[in-house]
């Protein structure tokens, strides 16, 4: 009896690793997270349908100026400036009213909707912007023959955005975007790679971020003659450049990629311009929810809500990195809006969900049920699409305002 | 050797806890039983080398061997074949046979040193020290050493691990087996929770990142780690495979074996030190892989006998037959994703151990 017992002792570490691990396999191999998205969408898809119109006729508009921008010389940008501004203060506004018209404050973005609606009117633009300079890139290509994995779906989304997507043979679990990335073989978690299967793909080049492994992995596509160019792991607003011009460089196609990264930091620099017009800024908590835990995030989060005008909560009150908050911590902390990604609400069931978890809904943000949900990949993967997602989260933050200044 | 008499009193007496009784009812021809586990391991070789989620003829996998055996058999065969036979699909292959003779006998050994049928490699302390480091460098992001980083922290820690445990069973003198079981089963769970303390520091990617390898992989498996680790592991083999004569002694009781001429202690120490070894050098490439220590002696213990001089080896082999198999699938199965090693080892082992022990209790009441 005694051995039964302490037998009990010593398994219980690997069962609850192997618990764990199930669990993890479970989620990353069922990964195909853009179902979760849509479905989440699909309960208040309806109510928002309006305000999502006037955002896009907005945004698209925006973005349309923005990508035009490209190709205007250096002195024009204060007119362009100004005209976004005003356009967003138009949003604000009218975001506010039907934000008080849905009685919930919840604001919601959706990716598979709003967002690639949004994202077509970008890619338009870049198309139109693009098919101007074929003259200035026309010389460079990517090499023919050039079969590429990408792990992570930042560097994924980077891909498309250069228009080398017919070259991805693979990716990796979380390249869920755009849509036609899903469709490529999927190699798993990035982190727990299959050297073997990855050769039978007989890939040219593999870009992934430091994250990506096991090493020896790596070293054996290496060996095998396959390019394996890792990233760093990036949380400034210059991320997006930093990576488009990296992937570009190993690509071959580096002016493209130029084009594409000074797009970027022209829309970054439209978005953030305006964005000084907070009056009140707000106390923003991005958290990452799962199912029997919460927690809050690190510099990523920090980054874009106070790019986005907001006060990034958690580090004001001394809550650094990747952390688990207990529900005390979460009072203390007293956010006057959640932030949440829209798998993450998903998984715990909703809003609803979402404030049954122990804390949640005794803070200012809990009472007042504001949470503003965005795509995670969109909001904190910072690809292409970051100043589209600040400007996005700066937009909600101002209906929250205004909602705050009404009542 | 002196081993003899004493040996012929075990097997007279059938006393001790270590050996299950209805293990000495079925003792199979030794013929018999060797030829399944070699015949088994070659199989399993081959099959190793043969599939994979990249396709090579296995005329062509064959030619290379011979090739890199330095014998030519006029086969072609691309680079690109040759990068995943020679270089992937070979070393993985010799590394999961290693770790697994390595995780089987430490097993026996430490099942006859506790004289408890429940005790495994993870018992003393090996797998959670190394987890406890592998989880440390990567929440403070330590990558200094490149590939060899969470190897060689995996390494250090589980063996530091172990020694601080043996340290403390033998406070006053004289090491307390029983002591060290105990205090192995008490640092396990400390560490346990200290792991998913640091867990909750990490962000989502690093997160998967251990858990990954707290579950066991041999997909990074590469020369180096044959190199580095395989020594290690075939020492550690080596020893406590000498060791089988002194743990039949133990298996009397300490204090008896030390009248019959056993230095206890010294016994002792080398052969947790060897199974610390031979479990920490694998979990440093493998990660932690479950089940295998705790299973393969029982599996073999049916057909062997409770000989340790038998049992060990074929623990050995047996171990290493489990982890080839569940490595094949780890690799075949969710291609061209990877599955996790400990996922297939529990998924294998666990049928196989309920099998055994409902066999063994029907036997043992059919007898009785």
């Amino acid at each position: 009896m005694r051995l039964l017992t302490s037998r009990c002792g010593s398994l219980g570490l690997p069962a609850v690793w192997a618990l764990l691990g199930a669990a993890l396999l479970i989620v990353g191999c069922g990964g195909d997270e853009e179902q979760a998205v849509a479905q989440a969408v699909g309960a208040q898809a309806q109510q928002q349908a309006t305000e999502q119109v006037v955002e896009q006729a907005g945004e698209s508009e925006e973005a349309a100026a923005a990508s035009q921008s490209a190709n205007q010389t250096e002195d024009e940008p204060e007119a362009q400036e100004a005209t976004g501004a005003d356009a967003a203060a138009e949003q604000g506004e009218e975001e506010g009213q039907s934000a008080d018209e849905t009685e919930q404050a919840a604001v919601q973005a959706d990716e598979d909707q709003e967002s690639e609606e949004q994202v077509d009117g970008q890619a338009q633009a870049a198309e139109a912007q693009q098919s101007e300079e074929v003259g200035e890139t026309a010389g460079e290509a990517v090499a023919e023959g050039t079969r590429l994995i990408t792990l992570f779906g930042d560097l994924t989304e980077i891909v498309y955005a250069l228009e080398a997507e017919e070259y991805l043979v693979a990716r990796d679990t979380s390249s869920i975007y755009p849509a036609a990335a899903a469709e490529l073989p999927n190699l798993g978690f990035a982190g727990a790679l299959n050297a073997e299967a990855i050769l039978a793909l007989t890939p040219t080049l593999v870009i992934g971020r430091e994250l990506a492994g096991p090493e020896g992995v790596l070293e054996q596509l290496r060996e095998a003659g396959v390019e394996v160019v890792l990233l760093d792991e990036l949380t400034g607003l210059d991320a997006p450049q930093i990576k488009i011009r990296a992937i570009g460089a190993a690509l071959g196609i580096p002016q493209r990629a130029e084009a594409l990264a000074q797009d970027v930091e022209r829309r970054l620099a439209g978005v953030t311009a305006e964005l000084e017009e907070h009056e009140r800024p707000l106390r923003v908590l991005l958290l990452y929810v799962r199912r029997g835990g919460i927690q809050q995030t690190g510099d990523h989060a920090r980054t874009i809500i106070e790019t986005a005008g907001g006060i990034d909560a958690a580090a004001e009150a001394g809550v650094e990195g990747w952390q688990a908050l207990t529900p005390e911590a979460l009072v203390a902390i007293d956010p006057e809006v959640y932030l949440v990604l829209d798998l993450g609400l998903e998984v715990v069931g909703g809003i609803e969900g979402l404030m049954e978890i122990p804390g949640v809904a005794e803070t200012r943000a809990g009472r007042a049920q504001r949470v503003i949900s965005m795509p995670d990949l969109y909001l904190l993967g910072f690809g292409p699409r970051l100043p589209e997602a600040i400007a996005d989260l700066s937009a909600y933050l101002r209906a929250v305002e205004a909602e705050i200044g009404s009542g | 050797m002196a081993a003899n008499g004493p040996l012929a009193r075990i097997r007279a007496r059938r006393l001790e806890l270590a050996v299950p009784v209805e293990a000495q009812l079925s003792s199979l021809p030794g013929p018999l039983v060797w030829g399944a586990l070699w015949g088994g391991l070659l199989c399993l070789v081959l099959v190793n080398l043969a599939l994979g989620a990249f396709d090579v003829e296995l005329l062509r996998v064959i030619g290379l061997l011979f090739d890199k055996a330095g014998i030519g058999l006029g086969i072609e065969y691309t680079a690109r074949e040759e990068a995943v036979v020679w270089a992937i699909r070979t070393p993985r292959m010799v590394m999961a046979a290693l770790v697994g003779a390595g995780l089987g006998i430490s097993g026996a050994a430490l099942q006859g040193l506790f004289r408890n049928p429940l005790a495994d490699p993870s018992l003393i302390g090996v797998s959670s020290g190394a987890a406890f480091a592998v989880t440390l460098t990567v929440v403070l992001g330590i990558s200094g050493w490149g590939m060899f980083a969470q190897p060689v922290a995996a390494f250090v820690g589980g063996l530091t691990l172990t020694l601080l445990i043996y340290a403390f069973a033998r406070r006053g003198g004289r090491a307390q087996m029983a002591t060290m079981l105990l205090a192995g089963i008490a640092i396990n769970a400390l560490l346990g929770a200290a792991i998913s303390f640091l867990l909750s520091f990490s962000d989502n990617d690093e997160l998967r990142d251990i858990v990954f390898w707290l579950l066991g992989s041999l997909a990074g498996s590469v020369w180096d780690y044959v190199y580095s680790a395989g020594p290690l592991i075939l020492a550690a083999v080596a020893l406590l495979v000498r060791q089988a004569g002194a743990l039949n002694l133990l298996t009397l009781g300490e204090a008896e074996a030390r009248h019959l001429g056993l230095r206890v202690q010294r016994t002792q120490l080398l052969i947790v030190g060897a199974a610390a070894l031979a479990t920490g050098a694998g979990v440093a490439v493998a990660g932690v892989v479950g089940f295998i220590g705790l299973i393969a002696p029982h599996m073999v213990r049916l057909a062997v006998g409770p000989d340790h001089r038998r049992l060990m080896p074929a623990s050995a082999l047996a171990g290493a037959i489990l982890v080839l198999g569940a490595d094949l699938g780890a690799r075949t199965l969710a291609a061209p994703a990877e599955m996790q090693l400990g996922v297939l080892t529990a998924i294998i082992g666990t049928p196989v151990f309920l099998f055994l022990i409902a066999r063994a209790r029907r036997s043992l009441a059919m007898s009785g």
